[in-house]
């Protein structure tokens, strides 16, 4: 029982990673119908940011709360702007375009963003700092909680939850989901759909940023690869909660994390990589828009 | 085994489609005799694409039964039903754009003749007097529609009369016993429509067909058909000959709104 | 006949090359050369689902390595046994018999991974299709990861040196001839009717699924081939090799050739097996490799999305001795 908690803890602390990252890619094929596969590397972007800035500012060398907070704050705003360069720079030119060529765009700015990485900050790993001191809230024989997964989860919480409001409860939320209805209507509308993709992506791209430097925390091993991988599960994660709705993000990035981590833990390890792709089959066969989506049919 | 005059060619009872809360088309009913040439109208949205879709398989009913030549046709696929002996053409031209006009009859052709993988690839002898035979019906039936000289070119970049034509031979390609269309005069003068009007009629003639046509320009409608089905809201408001229908109230009340009654 | 004629006549030409080419140029440049044509083969076989039928499949890689791996296992574990039941042969054909089996081994492995995975999701839209076609690449290597008997996480080697020039560049011709011979031709038509419209398609008669996976099988086929080569040639084969990574490269090659074009296709796939190892020379510009293939990549999807030749095929009859068959008028 204890280690099933364990377990639990373990996975509830990775799905909120990948819902976060999730939500990215939910939100941004809501509004255009893009899979940007360039997402994963805003994650990977957002952990060498907070490298970066925490060692600048020297709060590497002192970690304080507040410390942790001002570097997840810059973090999340240098991956909204970098968010919104890439929408501007390679996908807004392409909107007319077949989907086929911004697909290929993003894959292109997905392999600028690993390589130049590799370039910039050097292909080897870093180590992030440890901005929060690892403590034990619980422990016993077979089950430790660390206060880490505790802290994700508070923390991706806090930011769902902020992104609800900000979707439900505010005029340019009101906005995105009319855009992602339908772009041409909201447009007659008078809503500037631009600035409104624009939005989306900064949002986006602000959450992966977080993912970055939540994961970044419990495994201090940065590199520019460490996108990838984690990328393309929660994508998986989105198309399995229903690629577009938002509260699936989040419902696929847990019940990912959570299997995940339980057939690494009872099964195989060696077998982890594997579970994102056969869940991604079997909801792909039995019900392709997802948990929560909902079909659209093309007009005869 | 052709049908009898007395059975009908195609057979609709009852049927009905609900797209979530709304019910598109509304316990239709039709029988179309061999040899017929019927018109279904409506104001737009009145579910006459809709009711296409259903006999051709792109929908499947929520109620009620299709038959056509006596087979029941639900839950069967699109190119099952093509199989069956019906064609259509389509509201926004659905043409092969990229494909050159002759490549996009001689896909028709398909249905009745298909090659093995290797077939294709190997290129025998049966496989290359197949395709001289297909080529040579399609040159004929291009012929027919004045399209032969434009045998190569490129569908998309025809003018728009000249594709609704190729849309047609492509549908006749398939040797059908009946033929839906969808609104053939849209975007027609006058003086093109007048063309078409004789066109229906004489393929009508010529390759014995059977045809339901979906048409807003009442010179077509009036001009060419037997009989005419008037859809309203999914729901069939009137059936009969054309001077019946010219003059029915419930008619003049979908078109032009209860003032004008 | 006169066919036949041709075929007995390339395939003394391509034995005398196998024999005589490796002499004349520097092995460098023939590495080179049976890597480009490994990828021309690649790159042909997806041109057909994703350019001629308009499949969006993104999982290449998965094909090759199902392909590489059961060529392999075939040759190292059966091959030895198979090689001494043919004792009767002089060694060079029964070497070559086997690597014969290997290949269409790998090619069926592939071509029937290719019927399960397209039988259920070849009904699923664009998007989703390259979702799953994602997956079964990853789930594939993830797979291969996993097994012991062929190497798993340290790579399965010592694999036989079977590939020469002579199945490089007779297997690169003969995918090429093979696969523009299926374009043009009925089945070809439909291909391509499912990529323009697959609503009007299936309405004119066409089984659209049938058609699609068809291709899709087709060309898992000849990736098969493709990773039987690529296995036999290094004597080794990684998982690593076959990321997803490794079947957007594959795209890549489509897309700058041209979507839809074989011609395309073919240069695409040598210019880019090329265009690497030349940057690979240019000093310090090096590190910028992938940097500036990135950039180029987006650069063109802006400015050319069509790629160099668009769908455009040169046309070949022209010089082809046999004449076509004339309509009768």
């Amino acid at each position: 029982m204890q280690e099933f908690l364990q377990q639990l803890v373990n996975g509830v602390s990775w799905g909120s990673i990948y819902a976060l990252i999730a939500l990215g890619y939910t939100m941004v094929y809501g509004v255009l119908q893009l899979i940007n596969f360039a997402h994963g590397d805003v994650f990977m972007l957002g952990a060498f940011f907070g490298y970066y800035f925490s060692r600048w500012t020297k709060i590497a060398q002192e970690p304080t709360l507040i410390g942790f907070f001002a570097t997840l704050f810059f973090a999340m705003a240098a991956c909204a702007l970098v968010g919104i360069i890439i929408e501007r720079a390679a996908y807004k030119p392409l909107r007319a375009r077949p989907r086929l060529t911004v697909l290929i765009t993003a894959i292109g700015v997905s392999l600028l963003l690993e390589n130049g990485g590799q370039l910039v900050f050097g292909a080897d790993p870093k180590f992030f700092p440890s901005l929060i001191a690892e403590s034990r809230l619980y422990e016993s024989e077979n089950l430790i909680i660390s206060n880490l997964p505790v802290l994700i989860l508070i923390v991706s919480i806090a930011l769902m939850l902020l992104l609800r409001f900000i979707v439900m409860k505010t005029q340019i939320g009101k906005a995105m989901r009319a855009t992602a209805f339908n772009r041409e209507a909201a447009s007659l509308m008078g809503i500037n759909t631009n600035n409104v993709i624009s939005f989306t992506f900064l949002l986006g791209s602000a959450l992966a940023g977080a993912g970055g430097i939540l994961v970044a925390l419990t495994y201090p091993k940065i590199d520019p690869l460490m996108g990838l991988l984690p990328g393309l599960k929660a994508f998986v994660a989105a198309v399995l909660g229903g690629i577009g709705n938002i509260p699936g993000a989040v419902l696929g990035g847990m019940i990912l994390g959570v299997s995940e981590t339980m057939v690494a833990g009872y099964i195989s390890s060696t077998l982890r990589d594997a579970i994102a792709f056969a869940l991604l089959v079997v909801i792909l066969l039995v019900k392709p828009t997802g948990l929560l989506g909902s079909r659209v049919g093309e007009k005869v | 085994m052709p049908p009898t005059s007395s059975e009908p060619l195609l057979e609709l009872t009852r049927t009905s489609i609900n797209f979530g809360g709304l019910k598109a088309v509304d316990s239709f009913n039709l029988k179309l005799f061999p040899g017929e040439l019927v018109g279904l109208i409506g104001p737009n949205g009145a579910g006459k694409t809709t009711v296409f879709n259903l006999i051709t398989g792109v929908y499947r009913p929520t109620e009620g039964e299709i038959r056509f030549c006596g087979k029941v046709l639900d839950g069967k696929k699109p190119y099952q039903i093509t199989a069956c002996g019906l064609a259509r053409t389509f509201q926004n031209i659905r043409l092969f754009g990229n494909l050159t006009v002759e490549d996009n009859v001689k896909i028709a052709c398909h249905l009745h003749y298909q090659t093995s993988l290797f077939g294709s690839v190997w290129k025998g002898k049966k496989y290359r007097e197949e395709e001289a035979r297909q080529h040579a019906k399609i040159e004929a039936l291009l012929d027919l529609f004045g399209l032969k000289p434009l045998c190569k070119e490129i569908a998309s970049g025809l003018p728009y009369g000249q594709q609704r034509k190729l849309e047609i031979a492509r549908a006749l390609a398939t040797d059908p016993q009946l033929l839906l269309l969808d609104e053939p005069a849209a975007g027609a003068n006058p003086q093109e429509s007048r063309e078409l009007m004789d066109l229906i009629r004489w393929i009508r003639d010529k390759f014995k067909l059977t045809i339901l046509l979906i048409e807003h320009d009442m010179q077509v409608v009036m001009g060419i058909c037997e009989r005419i089905l008037v859809l309203d809201y999914g729901v069939t408001i009137a059936e009969g000959k054309p001077e019946e229908i010219r003059k029915n109230p419930k008619v003049i009340e979908a078109y032009l709104g209860e003032e004008a009654v | 006949m006169k066919r036949l004629l041709v075929f007995i006549g390339l395939f003394v030409l391509t034995l005398l090359a196998n024999r005589f080419l490796p002499e004349v140029i520097d092995s460098y440049y023939v590495h080179l050369l049976t890597l480009s044509c490994i990828n021309i083969i690649l790159a042909v076989s997806l041109n057909l689902i994703n350019g001629t039928t308009g499949q969006f499949s993104l999982g290449h890689a998965g094909f090759m390595a199902v392909g590489g791996y059961s060529s392999a296992t075939l040759t190292y574990y059966l091959g030895p046994k198979l090689i001494l039941a043919f004792d009767f042969l002089p060694a060079v054909l029964a070497k070559n018999f086997v690597f014969l089996l290997a290949l269409l081994g790998g090619g069926l492995s592939a071509a029937i991974l290719g019927l399960l995975v397209g039988i259920p999701s070849l009904r699923l839209r664009g998007d989703y299709l390259a979702i799953v076609t994602l997956g079964m690449g990853e789930i594939v290597r993830v797979l291969i990861l996993n097994v012991e008997k062929i190497g798993g996480a340290r790579g399965f080697s010592g694999i036989p040196a079977y590939t020469s020039l002579f199945w490089i560049i007779s297997l690169t011709a003969l995918t090429i001839a093979a696969v523009t011979s299926l374009t043009n031709s009925s089945h070809g038509r439909a291909f391509l009717s499912v990529r323009e419209d697959e609503i009007a398609a299936e309405a004119m008669g066409i089984n659209t699924t049938y058609y699609k996976v068809t291709a899709f099988v087709v060309g898992a086929f000849f990736a098969g081939v493709a990773g039987c080569l690529f296995g036999h040639y290094l004597q080794l084969l990684h998982p690593n090799s076959f990321t997803f990574i490794k079947s957007f490269e594959i795209i890549i090659m489509i897309i700058v050739g041209g979507l839809g074009s074989i011609f395309g296709s073919v240069i695409a796939a040598v210019i880019l097996t090329l265009l690497p190892e030349a940057l690979r020379y240019l000093g310090p510009v090096k590190d910028w490799r992938m940097v500036i293939y990135s950039v180029a990549l987006i650069v063109l999807m802006l400015t050319r999305p069509q790629g160099l030749f668009g769908a455009w095929q040169p046309d070949f009859r022209r010089w082809w001795p046999f004449k076509k068959p004339q309509p009768v008028s």
